[in-house]
């Protein structure tokens, strides 16, 4: 018994350190994510705080759009198309998915009734509980 | 004061140029993988599952189970799976403890009491679930996805351009027993004549 229980102790001993981990993997990750986004803000409010006062936001806005060129037009075409194309197979990737477990589902309350249940979303998206 | 608005309107196109490839990266490039890795993994756990309907494993079984309960976590928590994690959990994670329950060696002596031909079947789909979780992980990773791409780009070009001189090398060879073969041709009409 004592054996049995020593090795259950390890698991859980070896669990905790895994989880620590993965723990630790979330943090450095999104560490990395916050200080684009501050990287972001801080360019953001520099960019800001020269003009206050100076320029309307029309001034900008003209300035912006005049900047563009042809080519950078098109990279943002490009990239709003690409997105736009992701998310549409997304859409039908969640649908296939949806098919595929109502089918399993059906067939295992008829062979397979005992089973417990998975925790996955009928279209394979994240659960909200399980984001971080 | 325009030099100001030269370089405002510089920094807004830049985090405009951030924002679209924050965009495509997430919402497009990742989050397609993301859908791809779980419809992927739906597919191979409906395999398995049909593999146990027609009997060929019980449903009861740690071979079926074990595998089942794997790929379930995997589609569960794609999300959370990078190349970082990854190389945090497989460099300072400590080793499994001897005899612990639902481990891979537990999994392997319960899938080796099997018949050889499902056996290899149930190895095939563990081997299919770990090569999709890989791609996904080389896919979502910069890191890994520009070395592996440029590598993938330089394997292809230089076996295209070998599979290239081959085709030359034939072609040269028909062209030369073509020749040949006038020349023959032509010595026979005049041999005729």
């Amino acid at each position: 018994v004592s054996s049995k229980l020593s090795v259950r102790q390890l698991e859980l001993q070896y669990r905790f350190k895994l989880r620590v981990l993965d723990v630790a993997g979330s943090i450095i990750q999104t560490a990395i994510r916050s200080g684009t986004w501050v990287g972001v803000a801080y360019l953001l409010t520099t960019a800001v705080g020269r003009l206050a006062g100076k320029f309307t936001f029309a001034d900008i806005g003209v300035r912006l759009l005049g900047d563009f060129r042809i080519s950078e037009a098109l990279a943002y075409v490009l990239a709003i198309g690409s997105g736009g194309w992701a998310w549409k197979e997304r859409n039908a990737k969640r649908n296939t998915i949806d098919r595929l477990s109502r089918r399993i589902e059906q067939l295992e309350q008829q062979l397979d009734p005992g089973r417990t249940s998975s925790k996955l979303t009928r279209r394979g998206t994240t659960r909200p509980e399980d984001v971080l | 004061m325009t030099d100001a608005l030269d370089l405002v309107v510089g920094n807004l196109h830049l985090l405009m140029a951030l924002g679209a490839l924050t965009f495509l990266w997430f919402v497009g490039w990742r989050g397609y993988h993301l859908d791809l890795f779980r419809q992927r993994l739906f597919a191979i756990r409906q395999e398995l599952f049909d593999l146990a309907a027609r009997g060929e494993v019980e449903f009861n079984g740690y071979a079926y189970g074990g595998l089942r309960q794997q790929i379930n976590a995997l589609i569960r928590f794609a999300h959370r799976l990078s190349f970082l994690r990854a190389a945090i959990i497989v460099t300072f994670s400590p080793p499994k403890p001897q005899g612990a329950a639902h481990s891979f060696e537990s999994w392997q002596q319960s899938v080796a009491a099997l018949d050889p031909a499902v056996r290899d079947r149930l190895r095939a789909i563990h081997l299919e679930v770990v090569f999709q979780m890989a791609r996904y992980i080389v896919m979502t990773s910069p890191l890994l996805l520009i070395p592996l791409g440029i590598a993938w780009c330089v394997i292809n070009l230089v076996v295209g351009a070998h599979r290239l001189r081959g085709f030359i090398a034939r072609q040269a060879t028909c062209l030369h027993a073509l020749e040949l073969l006038e020349e023959e041709a032509e010595v026979i009409e005049m041999e005729a004549a």
